[in-house]
């Protein structure tokens, strides 16, 4: 089990996802709508994982999902950031993956494709 | 010691004889010298060569034009040099490089040769498995490349990757420039892929980049798909797959499956095929100036969706191209020929099925059951022969078993001539027979063989129900017999009544006959009721023991109605008036299946609604399921949703349920009417998402459409004129009703 946060700009994404998570028996710590309020909040409450929308709009000069990451990275260089994307972002999820996150989700979420990405990520 | 003329050269071989395969000759090609190397590289000893003609190890597959040629260079006193396969004492070989010399004496006068060799074996072999691998590669139907670092493609790549590419040579171009020439963006995202690949040597990211790249592409008129592998050294295999054919293969499936599903549609609404396309017909040939263009619209606009409810897709497509040719002023005038040809050919399609006539709307021709069965395994064939879309041909076997079903009216009306016939050979003077019920009740094939074996009710109802004509005057009975057949559906059972005015049952006499077969006790049979005694004329053994008295034939044949109406899951009631007459009630349960499928189904929409509302909203709410017709001044929205069937998934909040939403949402007080749209459609997205996932066995094919907004007055008709389900949800901030709508 490992304690998670979501951040998305979408309710209903944001939503969705956690109701995945919870029956997967993960403990959703946190729901962030941007990617300056991700950043914050990670620092304080230090999740085990992060699923990160990677288009966002901007908040207090963090314009996207991947400077969200790389914001994150420079907290904590191992954290464990899952880009959740749609068709067509192959580049961005390429920068992302660049930049330190350890992999990626194409829309539609499903519970299946969250499950096979976090039983990849090895949780201290 | 004495050494002959050519002592340094022998010298020489005998010194460095241990590595150098050496050999001498005389002026014929008689060994007279062998080296250590020879003796172990060939296998033979010293003593077996000295003397013998060089050829003794001559392989065979060696050419005779090679040895030609070296004689020729060696006799006019040339060096030769040359590759040769030769022959081991054991039958194996050896690959040498040798170089052969003539020798001279003082005078000058060539006296034999000599030869020294370089073992090539190894190398040898080498090449040719290289040519081996080369060969088996070219004749492998994908085609594989090899590319490094800098994006360049090594020289070693399959033939058949110059016949998808379209290219004459590849090696040592640009990778990204080769596969996605005609893509700027796609070279764009590769290159960075690939650069950002190379830079990190932690395989699992390499991978994910891997899984980034593009996957297929086409050029010209090729499609291929392109596998990626990490090689050692920096270098990355790809693989090219031709999907062309494939993918007209499976083009050519699809339009076979929308042929059969063309076909069913059309055979299941026979007359709405038939007016569509006589009135098409008549459209066709009218003259196009005398009407006004917007009116040409119209007509084009309803006519495309009349053709696709009918699944005539070729000819919505052609209507469809009619149309933008119109909106962008590119109309030719002539559309009614191009529409015509359409029409035909589609018709030629149908007529190949259905038959010559069955379109035609003069003549009424139904399609034989034999016919159906034909069209059915079809179908089993195309399903078996092909993985696409399985699932979706599956609704098309099960639509065509649907149209297999039949009036049970129609099942039952044989007994008229049945009823006629005992009649008149009994001489028993009989009204005709009356069915009484819905014409629009249909079974399945199944209830053939129960209706089938009713036949033993009316015979026996004849044969010893009915009296004779003085009997019934005596008991001052209409001289007529009568029976008459009663089917409704009563909640969920279908109940057929088979009734008959004859004397009906005789109570004691059946018990007399339960108590002499010993079937229970004279103690038992005090306490069973009248119906549980009539019951036992539905016994085998009750039945086939009974010959030759009166109630002989009462029961015979009475065993294979039970059997049957078990198979059916159904009981038997008998209500017996002596004298006046004998009712045999059969109940058999029968659901509606699309009633009951999307009642499951609006109740999973429910229930994920509901979820939504109290988990993540915090409103509680009620559920109530009375059918409520769904009321104007809400804010709606519709989802079509396509599966097993067609549906049209309404969802209706009233507002300020919907504002609490809004709020709770984006924090937004006053949301304005755009908003609200947008979240009613987003709620019933992650509603029946959700639901879909609950519910696969009904539901497992389902694909979910994008939010349409329909006119509140379609909406209700579709209610008014379809089967459907809703139910309505109460909060303390307002109404939501949910509904599912099957549309035919």
């Amino acid at each position: 089990m490992a304690k998670i946060m979501i951040v998305d700009d979408a309710k209903i994404i944001r939503i969705t996802i956690k109701k995945h998570l919870e029956a997967l028996g993960h403990e959703v710590v946190s729901l962030a709508e941007n990617g300056f309020d991700a950043v914050e909040q990670y620092e304080k409450i230090k999740p085990d994982i992060v699923t990160m929308d990677i288009t966002m709009p901007e908040q207090n000069g963090i314009k996207n999902g991947i400077e969200a990451l790389d914001e994150i990275i420079k907290i904590d260089k191992d954290a464990n950031v899952i880009m959740i994307t749609s068709h067509g972002e192959q580049r961005m999820v390429m920068e992302a993956i660049s930049k330190g996150s350890k992999g990626y989700i194409l829309k539609p979420v499903t519970k299946e494709k969250l499950q096979q990405i976090i039983e990849k990520i090895p949780l201290s | 010691m004495n050494y002959p003329e050519n002592f340094d050269i022998k010298y020489l071989l005998e010194l460095y004889g241990d590595n150098v395969i050496a050999s001498m000759t005389n002026t014929k090609g008689q060994i007279t010298f062998v080296s250590n190397a020879y003796e172990k590289i060939s296998g033979y000893t010293r003593e077996e060569l000295l003397g013998k003609p060089h050829n003794i190890v001559r392989h065979p597959e060696m050419p005779s034009s090679t040895f030609k040629d070296l004689w020729s260079t060696i006799k006019k006193e040339k060096v030769w040099k040359g590759e040769v396969k030769n022959l081991k004492k054991d039958g194996g070989f050896y690959w040498v490089n040798a170089t052969v010399t003539p020798q001279k004496n003082e005078q000058g006068i060539v006296i034999g040769y000599a030869s020294i060799r370089e073992d090539i074996t190894d190398k040898k072999e080498t090449i040719e498995l290289h040519k081996q691998i080369e060969t088996i590669l070219n004749n492998i139907e994908d085609g594989f490349l090899i590319f490094n670092k800098d994006l360049s493609i090594k020289e070693s790549y399959s033939l058949k990757c110059l016949d998808i590419l379209g290219q004459n040579e590849i090696s040592n171009k640009n990778i990204s420039q080769v596969l996605f020439n005609n893509n700027l963006e796609l070279q764009e995202t590769f290159q960075y892929g690939c650069e950002k690949l190379f830079e990190t040597k932690d395989i699992n990211i390499q991978e994910l980049y891997i899984s980034l790249l593009p996957q297929s592409h086409s050029i010209n008129t090729k499609k291929f798909t392109i596998d990626y592998k990490i090689l050692p050294k920096n270098e990355i295999l790809v693989l090219l797959r031709d999907i062309t054919k494939e993918l007209e293969l499976e083009n050519q499936i699809c339009s076979e499956q929308q042929k059969y599903k063309m076909i069913i549609t059309i055979a299941t609404h026979k007359l709405d095929a038939i007016d569509l396309i006589e009135s098409f017909k008549k459209f066709l040939v009218i003259d196009v100036e005398e009407i006004e263009l917007k009116t040409l619209k119209i007509k084009l606009h309803t006519f495309k969706g009349l053709f696709s409810q009918l699944q005539m897709k070729n000819i919505s497509e052609a209507i469809h191209i009619i149309e933008t040719s119109i909106k962008y002023q590119t109309f030719d005038k002539s559309f009614q020929e191009k529409l015509s040809e359409v029409l035909t050919s589609e018709l030629k399609s149908i007529n190949e099925i259905l038959g010559e006539q069955y379109l035609e709307p003069t003549t009424s021709i139904n399609i034989e059951l034999d016919q159906l069965n034909k069209l059915e395994s079809t179908l089993h064939n195309i399903i078996n022969s092909s993985n696409y879309n399985k699932d979706k041909l599956h609704i098309l076997l099960e639509d065509l078993q649907e149209m297999k079903k039949q009036p049970l009216y129609d099942m039952l009306s044989i007994y008229s001539v049945t009823v006629e016939n005992l009649s008149k050979n009994l001489e028993k003077p009989m009204f005709p027979l009356e069915i009484l019920g819905d014409k629009h009740i249909l079974v399945k094939e199944d209830f053939r063989n129960f209706t089938k074996s009713l036949v033993h009710v009316f015979r026996n109802s004849i044969i010893h129900g009915i009296e004779d004509e003085a009997t019934r005057i005596e008991y001052n009975k209409n001289t007529l017999g009568k029976i008459n057949c009663l089917f409704e559906i009563i909640n969920n059972d279908l109940v057929i009544k088979i009734k008959d005015d004859g004397q009906g049952l005789n109570l004691s006499l059946i018990k007399q006959r339960i108590l002499d077969l010993e079937l229970i006790s004279s103690e038992e049979i005090i306490n069973l009721s009248e119906n549980e005694i009539f019951q036992f004329i539905f016994k085998t053994d009750f039945s086939t023991s009974l010959d030759i008295d009166e109630l002989s034939g009462r029961g015979v044949g009475l065993p294979s109605i039970v059997y049957e109406i078990e198979k059916l899951n159904g009981t038997i009631d008998i209500k017996n008036k002596p004298l006046k007459g004998l009712e045999f009630i059969f109940t058999i349960p029968f659901k509606d299946e699309k009633e009951e499928y999307i009642q499951d189904f609006t109740n999973s929409l429910y229930t994920q609604f509901e979820t939504f509302l109290v988990n993540d909203m915090t409103i509680q709410c009620t559920k109530s399921e009375n059918q409520v017709r769904l009321k104007r001044g809400f804010f709606t929205t519709t989802l079509n949703v396509t599966g097993k069937e067609n549906l049209l998934y309404v969802i209706k909040i009233e507002e300020p349920l919907l504002n609490t939403l809004c709020y709770t949402f984006t924090e937004e007080q006053n949301p304005n009417n755009e908003m609200k749209n947008d979240l009613i459609s987003e709620i019933a997205n992650i509603v029946i998402g959700l639901s879909i996932q609950d519910f696969p066995q009904n539901f497992g094919i389902a694909q979910l459409g994008t939010p349409i907004s329909l006119d509140q007055d379609i909406i209700i008709s579709f209610l008014n004129n379809n089967k459907s389900h809703t139910i309505q949800i109460d909060t303390q901030y307002g109404k939501a009703e949910l509904a599912l709508i099957i549309i035919d």
